[in-house]
């Protein structure tokens, strides 16, 4: 039996129309499948990677199985592997061009808006960062990775994603992980995530630097956030 | 699994104007009707909010808003916000910590972020949250306020919903379609949720009912391991063990903002407004949830009805000077 649509006759007519207004350059994403702890995930990532292909040229895949030894290689000097306790190593989704914008787990729910909006804001080499932020973000300097612990049915948490894929995208030194909770439950057990969007910062040793539950709107404060808790470590 | 295809929380970064006729704080159903209203009437309306949506965000199904069946809240909050994009409105997401007087005929509206905005009238629809149990462990982890947010993060796990409304039932119904057991923990043994949801829930095997009781304390070391029930006729005491406990016991209005207004508030804390939507400071208009009106029937519908007859006052206050 064919394996039904993920996406409706009128979810493909607004997304076609979506990409044809929206995208310049081709986005290019690398597409980790874990096919022996996630498979099922695995597989509907890919099912939607193809169908999102189908509906317009300016958005390319590339596909890693896990299971290769040369791909886990490359995701250890990547530092992707950072699922430590569940060792599930896929679906991740990492945008080419802009490698700290990181999805753990399927974007759906609620945080699939974002994934498009990542997609656009890439093809357009525009970036949603007011000038206040931006001038917090860049006294950032150390590597740090902002864990965004997510549901699909949040609606909070993707502010919270958004916000750190756009930190991810104008500082390189910063990387915005989304984490659905559910797809990476040993992971989530150890931040201990009861309830999201749960944030957790750490620096390059992967030692948190803080942590919260709950929505910040104002990307400045995020930011201030971020700051502080470096300096506090530093002290 | 389901994916949405759109979101409003992309912001536009043009940068803002410093005045402003109307400024309505909060993005719920409330202020997107107030804005739609004040955009057809061409007041240069600014939002300013938290997130978009408000309450509607907690929502899964709604079938109780007429002429719109059964629509996700989520989906609703989108069709609000757009709705009043079409008329020119523009939406700030930032938190509002302070207003005051400028003088006799604006506001200064300050935001989290240090921005001050000034304007002609205010309309407040920041609308309410949750209130808190009150009792020792409520700030353990697995202690929720966010059935439609933290529910898969319970699978096959044992939770409890303390309450009896509307509210309460919505998390039951939510959290029972990832949990292995929901307890709802009642302190009477009837209930004001609508009948509809009652009859349904008796219905759900997973949703066992506790009644007389209330929750005394919380227990774990980092998180909700059980908690302490005691029994309201008898006092007696027992323990319920949870993996995590929802609380749906009511909400407070938001009202804190406009404290150094002298407005005048109920002793629960909504603002006293009257059927136009107007307290008793001049300018200063407050739809939604966060007022005393429409008999206290705190809906989508009531705060979408509010929102546009605060809209009304302020254009008529705009163009007459009058109060
Ligand atoms: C679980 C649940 C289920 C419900 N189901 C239904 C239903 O099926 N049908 C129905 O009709 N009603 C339902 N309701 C009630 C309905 O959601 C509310 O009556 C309605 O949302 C009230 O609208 P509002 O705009 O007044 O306030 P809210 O929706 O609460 O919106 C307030 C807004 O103000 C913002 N805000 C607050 N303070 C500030 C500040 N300082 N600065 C900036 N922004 C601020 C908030 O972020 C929010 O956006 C339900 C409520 C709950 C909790």
């Amino acid at each position: 039996m064919a394996e039904e649509k993920i996406f409706s006759e009128e979810d493909i007519k607004s997304l076609k129309d979506m990409f044809d207004k929206s995208l310049k350059d081709t986005v290019e994403i690398d597409l980790y499948l874990d096919y022996e702890k996630n498979k099922e995930t695995s597989e509907f990532a890919k099912r939607l990677s193809e169908e999102l292909i189908k509906l317009t040229d300016k958005i390319k895949f590339n596909y890693y199985d896990t299971k290769d030894s040369k791909v886990l290689e490359d995701m250890n000097s990547k530092k992707l592997l950072i699922d430590k306790y569940g060792n599930r190593k896929g679906p991740i989704f990492v945008f080419k061009k802009y490698y700290g914008a990181i999805y753990y787990g399927i974007p759906s729910g609620e945080e699939f808006p974002i994934f498009l909006e990542d997609i656009i804001h890439i093809s357009n080499n525009n970036f949603d960062i007011d000038g206040a932020t931006a001038k917090k973000l860049d006294s950032i300097n150390k590597n740090i990775d902002i864990y965004v612990f997510v549901t699909p049915t949040c609606p909070y948490c993707p502010y919270m994603t958004h916000n750190s894929h756009q930190f991810a995208m104008v500082k390189s030194n910063i990387r915005g992980i989304m984490i659905e909770s559910y797809e990476f439950p040993e992971f989530s057990e150890h931040y201990k995530v009861y309830g999201v969007p749960h944030i957790t910062i750490v620096d390059e040793n992967s030692d948190t630097l803080t942590e919260w539950e709950g929505m910040l709107p104002e990307p400045e404060m995020f930011a201030d956030r971020i700051r502080e808790a470096i300096e506090q470590k530093v002290k | 699994m389901e994916l949405k295809l759109s979101t409003n929380i992309i912001k536009d970064n043009k940068e803002l104007d410093k005045e402003w006729d109307t400024i309505i704080i909060g993005g719920g159903p409330a202020g997107y009707s107030a804005g739609l209203y004040c955009g057809r009437y061409k007041l240069k309306t600014l939002i300013i909010t938290k997130d978009i949506g408000g309450l509607l965000n907690e929502t899964d199904i709604i079938d109780d808003y007429p002429a719109v069946e059964n629509i996700t809240g989520p989906e609703l909050a989108r069709r609000f916000k757009s709705h009043a994009d079409k008329y020119n409105v523009s939406t700030l997401l930032e938190t509002v910590t302070r207003i005051e007087k400028k003088d006799d005929e604006n506001f200064i509206v300050y935001t989290s972020t240090g921005k001050e905005f000034i304007s002609k009238v205010v309309i407040i629809a920041t609308g309410s949250q949750r209130k808190r149990l009150g009792v020792p462990g409520e700030n353990l982890k697995g202690v929720s306020y966010c059935a439609e947010c933290d529910a898969p993060l319970f699978k096959d796990k044992i939770v409890g919903v303390i309450g009896g409304g509307n509210s309460a039932f919505h998390d039951a119904e939510v959290l029972a379609q990832h949990a292995k057991e929901v307890y709802i923990i009642h302190r009477r043994d009837e209930f004001k949720a609508d009948p509809v949801y009652i009859e349904e829930l008796k219905n759900n095997e997973k949703i066992k009912f506790i009644l007389n009781k209330v929750v005394s304390e919380i227990k774990g070391h980092e998180k909700v391991e059980e908690v302490t029930l005691q029994d309201t006729k008898t006092n007696e005491k027992t323990t319920l063990k949870l993996d995590g406990l929802f609380i749906a016991i009511g909400l407070t209005p938001l009202s804190e903002i406009v404290k150094d207004l002298n407005v005048n508030t109920d002793p629960a804390g909504h603002i006293i407004v009257n059927d136009c939507s107007k307290t008793n400071v001049k300018g200063l208009l407050a739809a939604g949830d966060v007022t005393n009106q429409i008999c206290n029937l705190r809906q989508i519908v009531t705060a979408a009805a509010q929102g546009t007859t605060a809209a009304l006052s302020a254009f008529l206050y705009i163009k007459t000077k009058k109060w």
